[in-house]
């Protein structure tokens, strides 16, 4: 503040203990004093407070940052308290969100769209959204996948909670980390917290479109989205954050920023990956009988049923199973679909009955999913009502037949 | 010490009046709700939620959701689209996961119940905090009434549901009732709520009713098993 004045009170420091008051130019100094002739309006000098970061950006704004300064002094318990996160219009939240996925090489995304109003309408929003979207998506997704087989997909509503738990965590823990080292490292820039939530949640406003492009199940397109998003938002957050770290040892900027990006990419690729995989496929049609297919979704939940050893197969001759070959390189735990070149057409998706093709949350009890033990993604499809039943009869014995099978198959 | 001066009343006859307190019941003139049949108390209530619901129906903007607000009508939608929309986890069927329960993964009834209220608390709090100038329990009730097309078209699709087997034509159906119980859901709250929000934040405010309409109606629209 140009017109704040640091008072020394001498008296102390007097040897002999006399107090010798001096003539100090100003009435009160420990108290917020009314300068009427300070630019018109009533006006709240705090000239004893240390410099905190609220207060880094009102070099030139004197009234409006004196304001400023006042809401924050409003007690936490107020609902007033609150209401100061969310003073935007909508045209500040539309111009926020662009801003936030078109970098500006060599600006500052934080300085030149979020100061010195940081809101919190338009992180919580964005994040809502896209919680919804992923999951909207993600069944969409998941159901295009298994359209063409024989069997009645269900949605998974549990994808929402996922969803949120993930996108709701990145929005606050990064964020609260990042401030913890920024605070650890002196906090050159003045970031607040409040400032690093709204870059943050600005930044997954991409994700949105993106989340629903990447239904379309063709696998590069998907890659691509993600290069495309992590790169847009992240060259975004990049930016705004180099201010803070650049001043800093050079290892650590850049690493404060490699660690930056990577998270931010390893969330695109993570919910891709999660919610929307399309694995590549080299598969022989597969011709199902009845209208029932044990399809495999997930493998954490169904690699008991779609692994069935061999030998249970010959036992059911009119069986007849399919076998994929998946890429080995997809051995990671996600969505992975096997989807049949060929299948009973259509007229079956949305048959009756109702089989849990993707489930998220079924607690599997026998098996756990052993995505890095399946040799070379060997998945087998069993086509048949009778392997149901036997399923029953198999019961918690099909983990140890699992790993018979994948045994024999070996 | 200031002078009292008695004038003398021209025109004034005799007082009269009633000594009251406005709004205290006047215990002679009328039965408390106590002295009354208890069908009268009731059919009162009832009244009153049909009326909304009426209001809702055929949205036209008219104080009266607003001034006298209950949310006894949410309370009914949000305990009916629960139970309807609550997925199965039925044992015994001749379909298996390997934990041994089918399940047709839909949310539980508690899940579609703190969707509801959460999600219109929510909503709520988002306009009072950007400025809105209704209160709290008023907003609630319009937007738990303004569910009611959503809960008609998800009564339409349990129908269709249950009448024939499902095809791509069906599923149209279906899903043509939803997004016209959608449409009318959001028509109606923005009639009732547009007018509470300040100017240059109506987009703001309103944005999240659409999003809670709309994960309502995915939760129909999902909803396959009947």
């Amino acid at each position: 503040m140009a017109s704040s004045v640091s008072i020394d009170v001498d008296s102390e420091k007097n040897g002999d203990g006399d107090l010798q008051f001096q003539d100090i130019p100003h009435d009160d100094d420990w108290a917020p004093v009314s300068k009427p002739a300070e630019g018109g309006g009533k006006t709240h000098t705090f000239t004893n407070f240390p410099h905190s970061a609220a207060d880094s950006d009102d070099e030139d704004e004197g009234e409006k940052t004196e304001f400023l300064k006042d809401k924050k002094n409003m007690s936490f318990w107020t609902f007033e308290y609150y209401q100061q996160f969310f003073d935007v219009e909508t045209t500040q939240v539309g111009s926020r969100i662009l801003g936030s996925m078109l970098p500006r090489p060599g600006g500052n995304y934080l300085d030149s769209h979020i100061r010195p109003n940081p809101d919190l309408y338009g992180p919580f929003w964005i994040c809502t959204t896209l919680v919804f979207t992923t999951a909207i998506a993600g069944n969409l997704a998941n159901y295009i996948q298994a359209a063409g087989q024989n069997y009645h997909w269900v949605y998974d509503f549990h994808k929402v909670t996922f969803a949120a738990t993930a996108i709701f965590s990145y929005w606050w823990v990064i964020p609260f980390i990042l401030f913890g080292l920024l605070w650890w490292r002196g906090n050159p820039a003045r970031y607040t917290f409040l400032e690093l939530i709204c870059v943050y949640g600005y930044s997954l406003a991409i994700y949105i479109p993106i989340s629903l492009l990447w239904v379309i199940p063709v696998g590069w397109l998907q890659w691509l989205l993600v290069v495309l998003g992590a790169l847009l938002s992240g060259s975004a957050l990049l930016l705004a954050f180099w201010p803070a770290v650049r001043e800093d040892k050079k290892q650590v900027a850049f690493a404060v920023v490699g660690v930056i990006f990577l998270l931010h990419a390893a969330l695109a690729m993570g919910f891709m990956l999660y919610f929307f995989h399309v694995p590549s496929k080299a598969a022989s049609p597969l011709t199902p009988i009845n209208a029932t297919t044990l399809a495999t979704a997930h493998p954490a939940d169904h690699q008991l049923l779609k692994d069935l050893p061999p030998n249970l197969a010959t036992q059911q001759p009119s069986n007849k199973a399919a076998v994929h070959t998946q890429n080995p390189g997809q051995g990671s735990p996600q969505n992975n679909i096997n989807k049949p070149a060929g299948g009973d057409g259509g007229s079956s998706v949305l048959q009756q009955g109702p089989y849990q093709a993707n489930s998220l949350n079924s607690p599997s009890g026998g098996a756990k999913g052993q995505p890095g033990t399946v040799p070379d993604g060997n998945r087998q499809q069993r086509v048949d009502t009778e392997k149901t039943q036997e399923m029953k009869a198999v019961g918690d014995g099909v983990e140890g037949n699992l790993l018979a099978g994948l045994g024999a198959k070996q | 010490m200031a002078d009292v001066e008695f004038h003398s009343e021209e025109g004034s006859g005799s007082l009269e009046g009633d000594i009251s307190v406005p709004g205290a019941a006047r215990t002679d003139d009328e039965l408390s709700t106590l002295d009354e049949p208890v069908r009268e108390t009731i059919m009162r209530d009832v009244k009153a939620v049909g009326f909304k619901f009426y209001h809702v129906l055929y949205p036209k903007k008219s104080q009266m959701l607003l001034k006298q607000w209950d949310l006894w009508g949410p309370l009914i939608l949000c305990t009916f689209m629960a139970m309807m929309l609550q997925g199965s986890t039925d044992e015994g069927n001749d379909r298996k996961t390997n934990d041994g329960k089918t399940n047709d993964g839909g949310p539980q009834f508690a899940e579609v119940f703190v969707i509801y209220w959460v999600g219109a608390s929510v909503v709520t709090l988002n306009s009072k905090l950007l400025g809105g100038s209704i209160s709290f329990f008023q907003s609630v009730c319009v937007l738990g009434y303004c569910v009611c097309p959503l809960a008609i078209s998800l009564i339409v699709c349990r129908i269709i549901l249950a009448a024939a087997t499902q095809n791509i034509a069906l599923f149209v159906i279906r899903f043509l009732f939803v997004a016209a119980g959608f449409a009318w859901s959001t028509f109606a709250s923005t009639a009732f709520l547009g007018d509470s929000q300040p100017r240059g934040r109506k987009i703001l405010a309103m944005y999240p009713l659409f999003l809670f309409y709309f994960v309502i109606s995915w939760l129909i629209i999902s909803h396959t098993h009947s």
